[in-house]
């Protein structure tokens, strides 16, 4: 990696991240799965898959699917539950990455399934940050549900930053009826870092068939095609709320649309979908905007994150 | 150790309707791949497609793997037509294997599910297993090969007769099971021809196993994308638990 001047290092609500290259969350498993191609380390944070308080087994099968220039998911928050999680994982994660930027993600059915667990992720010791899934389109309770409105949203925030003093990520999602207000309510309650966004609820007919492809019938789409819908929620929470330290996410594959997202006002990015299509994409991409910014004479990040944000 | 690899085609052999048998130089994934393995495949530019594809070892030499690849949507059909020289993005070898089974097994693949099988029963066959049978099951006579020139003697069998014997695969294992038991089944293929041979292997008590075809976004065990449901309730992932599964666990 072209990164020996640092020019890649940028600081976010607190954390200090090598690069602005971050996994996100249901992509990158428990932190362990991609050791052998993308290694933590590498990442300048890593979000572990989303925890609830007890195990969840997922949505029925099949879960995802192939469309255009992307797929559609329905895994349905399937996890081990928060004390396998915090008792088996993140031991097993931290044995093997000690020096990793690792945030865990949760979701809760309830406010109360929040409080538990947001105090829970706290006491932990070895996790740097919480993010917030308030967005998943996947589930019948919670999820999307919560972060579709500001008020139920800036609730499930209040909770969790009552209990926690780890800094908190918020994932929105693309299909709130407006996404700035859902940011300004959750920055407003507490919210260190908006994550700007979760995938876009969709859906898939097999014509053979005659009927959906997905066991849940709908899921979430995520890939290259989203990006331009994900970049306008981001341009717009960062032209709105411009002091609220932001994370772009929306089917980030190459330099041009990571760098793109950092000019809307994002001060890091989340990679998702791309891992999974070639998990080196995270080299790739840091590679280029390293010559990018060498080509533009900027010096750190900074130089970058924001500009389109003027017009 | 899983490895990311470029891999070089050697040869695409036409050996069916619409079926190829893909020899890929890939020294570092051959060394240390297993029957029931697979490796996934960037989708080639041309195909349109953006997520890797899963397919199960067929065999391997010293510095090579095959395929066995049949084309059912943009990603096989493109790669049906590359040329020799061509170079494909792999990672593998993914997944878990077969069990070491020290008795006779009897293997059966269905469609391309054969791949699997045949990994299998070449490296049984080396070891010094003499007496596994291995049995080829298509809906035609297009479906199969003429002569699939195979270190362990090949069966086949076809729904309407027009080659081998007269069946689909659980016909022909009963067929089998009236003179003779194996200790164990293993077989890959169709849904429907897994839960045939799922329930013969209750039926006559035989240990049996199966590779399961799934749907993959990561292959790595982190998406979580494809969920087997199991008899005892929940799911397991078919690349990081599976693809081979214990038939007795598996709901089909």
């Amino acid at each position: 990696m072209n990164n020996s001047d640092n020019i890649l290092k940028t600081a976010i609500a607190g954390l200090e991240l090598e690069n602005p290259a971050i996994a996100a969350s249901g992509t990158y498993g428990y932190g362990t799965e991609y050791d052998d191609f993308c290694p933590s380390e590498d990442w300048g944070a890593v979000i572990l898959k989303s925890i609830s308080e007890n195990p969840r087994a997922g949505n029925p099968p099949p879960r995802c699917c192939e469309v255009e220039s992307g797929m559609i998911n329905s895994i349905g928050l399937a996890n081990v539950g928060v004390e396998i999680f915090l008792n088996q994982k993140m031991p097993e994660f931290r044995k093997k990455h000690e020096s990793s930027v690792c945030i865990a993600s949760i979701a809760g059915e309830s406010l109360a399934e929040f409080e538990l667990l947001s105090e829970k992720i706290d006491s932990a010791g070895n996790i740097d940050a919480v993010e917030i899934n308030i967005s998943c389109p996947n589930v019948s309770k919670g999820g999307m549900h919560f972060g579709s409105d500001p008020v139920s949203a800036g609730e499930v925030i209040s909770v969790c930053r009552k209990n926690t003093k780890l800094p908190i990520l918020a994932k929105i999602s693309p299909a709130a009826g407006s996404p700035v207000d859902v940011a300004r309510s959750c920055a407003d309650s507490g919210a260190d870092i908006i994550v700007a966004v979760n995938t876009v609820p969709g859906m898939k007919i097999d014509i053979e068939k005659g009927k959906p492809v997905l066991g849940n019938i709908f899921g979430g789409m995520s890939g290259p095609a989203m990006y331009p819908a994900a970049l306008r929620i981001a341009y717009m929470i960062h032209k709105a709320l411009p002091d609220v330290p932001l994370i772009g996410c929306g089917g980030i594959d190459n330099a041009d649309t990571a760098l793109q997202f950092m000019m809307a006002g994002c001060s890091a990015f989340q990679m998702g979908t791309t891992i999974f299509r070639n998990p080196e994409s995270l080299y790739t991409i840091l590679d280029e905007i390293c010559i990018f910014m060498q080509k533009k004479g900027y010096k750190s990040l900074k130089d970058c994150i924001g500009i389109a944000g003027e017009y | 150790m899983k490895i990311k690899e470029t891999g070089k085609i050697l040869s695409t052999k036409k050996i069916a309707e619409n079926l190829f048998e893909l020899k890929i130089e890939l020294p570092q994934i051959a060394s240390v791949a297993q029957p029931g393995n697979f490796v996934t495949i960037l989708p080639p530019t041309d195909s349109g497609r953006y997520l890797r594809r899963p397919f199960s070892l067929a065999g391997k030499g010293e510095d090579f793997i095959t395929l066995v690849i049949r084309g059912i949507g943009k990603v096989t059909d493109s790669l049906s037509l590359l040329g020799n020289g061509t170079f494909l993005d792999i990672m593998g070898p993914l997944g878990n294997n077969y069990p070491e089974i020290s008795g006779n097994i009897w293997m059966v693949g269905g469609g391309t599910g054969i791949a699997s099988v045949l990994f299998l029963s070449s490296i049984r066959k080396a070891a010094g297993f003499n007496n596994d049978r291995l049995l080829w099951a298509g809906q035609t006579s297009e479906a199969l090969p003429d002569v699939y020139p195979h270190p362990v003697n090949v069966d086949f069998a076809t729904d309407d007769g027009t080659k081998g014997e007269k069946g689909d695969a659980a016909d022909v294992l009963k067929k089998w099971l009236k003179t003779d038991k194996p200790d164990a089944i293993a077989a890959c293929g169709p849904h429907g021809m897994l839960k045939a041979v799922k329930e013969i292997g209750a039926e006559y008590g035989i240990e049996t196993w199966l590779s399961l075809e799934e749907f993959m976004a990561c292959g790595v065990g982190a998406c979580a994308g494809c969920a087997v449901e199991l008899e005892k309730g929940g799911y397991e992932k078919a690349c990081e638990d599976g693809p081979v599964f214990s038939a007795d666990r598996v709901i089909l």
